[in-house]
């Protein structure tokens, strides 16, 4: 079972910022271990991020993106309590999705 | 385990019933993905990236800010924020010229989203960053030199 995401997200003056931090390896599959073998790719290749179930982003990313990928996106509206959800899905078919209220 | 588990829920801070209804595997995940367009994230060359992309005629501009480090000591972790200042855009792509992996990743934004996006990205060696824009059918491009330290870490 993969890690919860991280979501913090605030309104202000109108605009909603979304601050999310997925736990994930993204492993390139380019490294090796100590024993000389190759570590296989493992990453997340599709992320969305909904409002009230209205899709805000949607996104597809590769390794090149960090370990443990951290995101924040802004959108005008939003308000107070607020349903903001992010998902991702990795190359592994391992899926993960969390919620979190607007502030 | 179960501990375990319940800790990483209250660590998560604001899971809801729905959402624990979805962890336990009662619910699917609202969001069906659509398939992720392999031609473009296994592009070998910039070239091969750009044309992936459909963006062979981008467009550079000022139109789109790139904020990195000149010279980041940590290449497995570059922050980088973009914003795109031109009318309509939709979508953003960030690529790496010198990663085996040229395309980090593409965003599309829905009505009322600031096309921006705030991330971090890996760099196997200095590199240019690429950033792409499309906005009302024209595709934009901007460039940022990242330099990275060597041998941080070598055990």
């Amino acid at each position: 079972m993969a890690d919860p995401i991280l979501i913090r997200a605030a309104v202000s003056n109108g605009i909603t910022e979304i601050r999310m931090r997925l736990t994930h390896p993204m492993e390139t599959g380019q490294r090796t271990d100590a024993a000389g073998r190759t570590i296989p790719a493992h990453f997340i290749t599709r992320m969305t991020v909904e409002h009230n179930d209205r899709v805000l982003v949607s996104a597809h990313m590769a390794p090149s993106i960090a370990a443990d990928p951290l995101f924040t996106f802004r959108f005008r509206g939003g308000a107070s309590g607020d349903s903001i959800r992010v998902s991702w899905l990795d190359n592994r078919g391992e899926t993960r999705s969390d919620d979190a209220l607007v502030r | 385990m179960h501990a375990g588990r319940r800790s990483a829920l209250r660590r998560a801070g604001a899971l809801t019933v729905y959402g624990a209804l979805v962890l336990a595997g009662f619910v699917p995940p609202a969001q069906a993905f659509s398939e992720r367009d392999e031609a473009v994230f296994s592009s070998s060359t910039l070239d091969e990236a750009f044309r992936a992309l459909s963006a062979g005629d981008a467009q550079r501009t000022e139109g789109i800010r790139i904020v990195a480090p000149d010279i980041a000591e940590n290449g497995a972790m570059v922050p980088i924020e973009i914003a795109v200042d031109i009318d309509g855009a939709t979508r953003i792509a960030i690529l790496v010229e010198n990663n085996p992996n040229k395309v980090a990743g593409i965003f599309e934004f829905g009505d009322d989203v600031l096309p921006e996006v705030q991330t971090r990205i890996r760099l196997s060696e200095s590199s240019d960053v690429y950033v792409l824009a499309w906005a009302q059918g024209r595709v934009y491009m901007a460039r940022r030199e990242v330099r990275v330290t060597v041998g941080g870490c070598i055990a």
